[in-house]
């Protein structure tokens, strides 16, 4: 698991914000914790190919 | 000072094209130097320097920095605060410790994209996915309900970038207020591209005739609607398409975003807006130390009600605005926001 020191805290306030239907919001949450999961496992090889992809367009290549 | 233009070198940017004529306006004589804020970066680019008095100031695409000691290219007006806005969550943190909304919020490296999917998981509402120090809108994706494209957005931007911002997605109108030290000069509505239906014509058929005028009128900064799977997306959650026709008066929103790029309009002045949000953001921008000039962006939900915690935020804070679209806006009275630039250096100059 990376470390988490750099991240920033949460802020902002939450008043007055507009929130999903919780059906909506159970299957998003459902979806995303599986992501995360999946995500912490290959983050690093899909990085580095976004990031190579990046580099690549930006030469010009 | 002037210095020669080298091979090929751009030519002056609109926006101190813009600047330039200001100075003229108000007797300050200017130049255009060939020089690189950076001393390893290459190749050199074109500077406006205004002669004020017996100072000297730098402009250019939205930055002014001060001389150098050695008459060139010096640090930039805004001093530290330039180094806090760049860093979105910070200048958020500022803020909110000062009392200003914000919309909530926290940034994540791309090292730990999972942890931001995670706290995506546990967000109750629609998220803002973008880089934490982006600008002119690259890789902006607000209003995402939805896990896939939440987690299309987190890899977007950390293809790109180091930090990943995930945020509420606040509702309501964008208005950009434009600071010059130390009160607001300029206020604009920022309305993300749209067409008007008129009852016969197709969705795709509004969009060619708009961005006919866009080119008919050549109004600088505001570029043509693109078109694209973000179009396609936007349509699709309005229950809409490209063939789509809309009742007479219906506005279709095309985007999400307000960028110029992005063919948003910009609507100049306060018509319908209740004063104290400028208010807030002017003492907003006076919580900043060192900040002299800058583009603040905020969503207020209810522009005529006065603000409160729940009907307005402060989205960021820009230490190099551009200011195009306050002197060529779409709709409204051209907004001088390059003349208060200059008459500010005209202070310093003479404090």
């Amino acid at each position: 698991m990376p470390d988490s020191e750099d991240n920033s805290p949460d802020t902002g306030n939450r008043e007055g914000m507009p929130v999903l239907k919780s059906e909506e919001f159970a299957v998003r949450r459902q979806s995303l914790k599986k992501m995360a999961k999946f995500v912490a496992v290959t983050s690093p090889a899909v990085l580095g190919l976004l990031q190579s992809k990046r580099a690549l367009a930006a030469s010009g290549e | 000072m002037a210095s020669e233009a080298p091979a090929g070198a751009d030519p002056l940017d609109d926006h101190a094209v813009c600047m330039a004529d200001a100075a003229r306006r108000r007797g300050i004589a200017t130049e255009v130097i060939f020089a690189t804020s950076w001393p390893l970066s290459r190749p050199k680019r074109p500077w406006l320097r205004l002669n004020v008095s017996a100072d000297a100031y730098y402009y250019r695409s939205g930055r002014v920095l001060r001389s150098g000691r050695d008459g060139g290219l010096g640090r930039t007006l805004n001093g530290p605060a330039h180094i806090l806005t760049r860093n979105k969550q910070r200048t958020k943190e500022v803020l909110a410790r000062a009392g200003f909304p914000v919309p909530p919020g926290r940034m994540f490296k791309i090292g730990a994209l999972d942890q931001a999917l995670v706290y995506a998981a546990e967000f109750p509402g629609e998220l803002c996915v973008k880089p934490n120090r982006g600008g002119k809108g690259d890789l902006v994706f607000p209003r995402l309900r939805d896990a896939d494209s939440i987690l299309e957005a987190c890899l977007a931007v950390a293809g790109g970038y180091e930090e990943v911002l995930v945020e509420a997605s606040v509702p309501g109108e964008v208005w950009r207020y434009f600071y010059v030290h130390p009160h607001i000069v300029a206020v604009k509505h920022s309305r993300p591209a749209c067409v008007v239906g008129d009852g016969m014509t197709s969705v795709s058929g509004l969009i060619d005739l708009k961005n006919a005028e866009r080119e008919r009128r050549g109004v600088v900064g505001h570029f043509l609607i693109p078109r694209g799977p973000t179009l396609a997306a936007m349509l699709a959650r309005q229950g809409l398409s490209l063939e789509s026709v809309v009742p007479e008066g219906c506005r279709v929103f095309l985007q999400s975003a307000s960028n110029g790029a992005l063919g948003a309009d910009s609507i100049s002045g306060t018509q319908g807006l209740h004063p104290g949000y400028g208010q807030q953001v002017e003492a907003a921008c006076r919580a900043i130390p060192g900040l002299l000039v800058a583009g603040i962006d905020t969503v207020i939900r209810n522009p005529s009600q006065p603000p409160s915690n729940e009907n307005f935020w402060i989205l960021e804070i820009n230490s190099s605005p551009g200011v195009l679209p306050y002197h060529y806006p779409w709709e409204g009275a051209p907004q001088d926001v390059c003349g208060e630039i200059v008459a500010l250096l005209e202070r310093l100059a003479a404090a």
